[in-house]
């Protein structure tokens, strides 16, 4: 245990250590941040509600997904998968006295916080102190809300380091942006479930996206409640361990790969 | 001798279709993605502060016609504290002509170039979407347009370069800060807070990447509040261009003397 602990504390120090980058980095959080109030509040000129949704909620949305979006971009497990394979060092990895998987979450669970902290965190305060918009949720969706952030954190973790595990078979690059987009448009990360089409929406009800930035940003707009806020915690929770599943099992084919080839 | 190394290039590409195709897929979904991101927005509301569906997917293809042309030549400047740090940025110290240009035509990026033909078919469709009445003014500006928006979009990646010759990382910079300022620029600037259109406009001028060219041949010079400033996108473009050459030849200079 204690070894991941220090692998995370590491790559807490790394992320601190270029005050360049953070202030890079907070910079286009606020851009991105600024650009999507912007769209939806355009959007929305001479409309009180669409679809039972208020500006306010759409505004807060957008406003708690570049938050999420933000986080979760600090951790890149594809690109670290694909350097591996590409300089061979998975090999070496694959030797190396602590579990691979449980070390990569470490690592960057200690980047996602160091940007949480340095990064997204004060962009968001800044910006809803500035839009003056008052928190619809109380302490318990709030308490909620963090949780069903972890877990779409977690979802969207285990599925891209999965991902980035099929670099061991072929150039998984190749289709990339492809996967990348459908989790970007599944997730809710530019446009909220909301304002889908039925058939569309169906089909991001049934992936384990939704749960990444929609269901987390949903509770924190206060617009899932009740039984239905209930079986999106546990539909969510299910693709937790599902993806989680899915990696540990891709790592245990793959690792048997790496050593066959390597004998 | 461009033509010259020009083959050259075409030669390597050979060797690394299969890198080629993968780049060319992926101008190609950030072109679908973006346009299925628009539709959506769309498909609930109407209009955006004024400009339909059409209308911005018109400022989004000029935005990403002229990217697209500015990283056929310029696309390797991003990648210049790479060299910088392995060493092999020197090599164009010692070449017989300017430093910039030697730089300059020493990549070629053939991934963008195919896909320009992509970016043109996309912008002519929206054109004709939009059925826009053209006049011979109309015309002109349309392509003073696309050589100040091309000037800017190169001026801001020379200019991440030469951040490079001081601080050795600059591709970050691109990752957290010019990527997200393209992505504003494909938007009516309009929807924005005053002080990041005057910002755009006069610090940065990513505005003249699509919004003021746009109003000239959408007919909505009259929203601006200086209308002026849509005519003037290739004087701010020679400008702007001009003010990063500069930037990156003193740095070039600081990066001489460290070197000796």
């Amino acid at each position: 245990m204690r070894v991941y602990f220090e692998f995370m504390k590491k790559a807490v120090k790394n992320s601190v250590a270029y005050r360049f980058n953070i202030w890079a980095r907070m910079l286009g959080d606020l851009a991105f941040i600024i650009m999507w109030i912007s769209v939806w509040a355009a959007l929305y000129q001479g409309h009180s509600d669409m679809n039972g949704i208020t500006m306010q909620n759409a505004l807060l949305y957008v406003m708690i997904t570049q938050l999420l979006i933000s986080c979760n971009h600090a951790a890149y497990p594809i690109g670290r998968m694909e350097g591996l394979v590409r300089e061979g060092r998975i090999s070496s990895e694959i030797l190396k006295p602590y579990d691979f998987i449980t070390r990569c979450i470490a690592e960057d669970s200690g980047q996602i916080f160091s940007y949480f902290i340095l990064s997204g965190f004060p962009v968001f305060m800044i910006t809803f102190q500035f839009m003056n918009i008052g928190l619809p949720i109380g302490p318990l969706k709030v308490l909620l809300f963090i949780y069903s952030a972890l877990c779409g954190c977690m979802i969207k973790y285990f599925i891209e380091l999965s991902f980035g595990l099929l670099s061991l078979w072929f150039i998984q690059t190749r289709i990339q942006p492809i996967f990348s987009f459908t989790i970007s448009l599944f997730s809710g990360a530019a446009v909220p479930l909301w304002f889908f089409p039925d058939w569309l929406e169906n089909i991001a009800n049934v992936l384990p996206f939704k749960g990444i930035y929609f269901v987390p940003s949903a509770i924190f707009t206060g617009q899932l409640q009740g039984s239905q806020l209930q079986h999106e915690l546990l539909v969510q929770g299910m693709w937790v361990v599902a993806s989680f599943l899915l990696l540990r099992w891709m790592w245990a084919t793959a690792s048997k790969r790496v050593v066959v080839q390597g004998g | 001798m461009y033509i010259k190394l020009l083959q050259l290039q075409l030669k390597t590409l050979l060797e690394y279709r299969f890198a080629f195709f993968s780049q060319v897929l992926g101008i190609f979904i950030g072109y679908i993605s973006t346009v299925i991101v628009y539709w959506l927005m769309f498909l609930r509301f109407d209009e955006l502060n004024g400009w339909t569906f059409k209308e911005t997917m018109y400022v989004y293809a000029f935005a990403a016609l002229t990217i697209n042309i500015a990283a056929i030549f310029f696309n390797h400047f991003k990648t210049m504290d790479q060299e910088i740090i392995n060493g092999t940025f020197d090599k164009y110290l010692i070449r017989p002509h300017n430093v910039f240009f030697s730089y300059l035509i020493s990549k070629f990026d053939v991934a963008e170039f195919a896909n320009l033909f992509l970016s043109i078919a996309v912008l002519i469709y929206v054109i004709d979407v939009n059925h826009i009445h053209f006049t011979a003014v109309k015309i002109v500006f349309l392509f003073l347009g696309i050589i100040g928006a091309v000037l800017v979009n190169a001026g801001s990646l020379v200019l991440i370069g030469a951040v490079s010759f001081w601080t050795l990382k600059s591709e970050s910079l691109y990752d957290t800060i010019l990527w997200p300022a393209q992505f504003l620029s494909y938007l009516p600037m309009g929807i924005f807070p005053k002080i990041i259109q005057v910002l755009f406009t006069f610090v940065l001028p990513f505005a003249f990447i699509s919004y003021y060219p746009s109003t000239i041949t959408l007919d909505k010079v009259n929203i601006l509040s200086a209308p002026g400033l849509a005519y003037s996108s290739i004087g701010i473009g020679i400008i702007f261009f001009l003010i990063s050459l500069s930037v990156w030849n003193s740095g070039l200079k600081k990066y001489n003397g460290t070197g000796s």
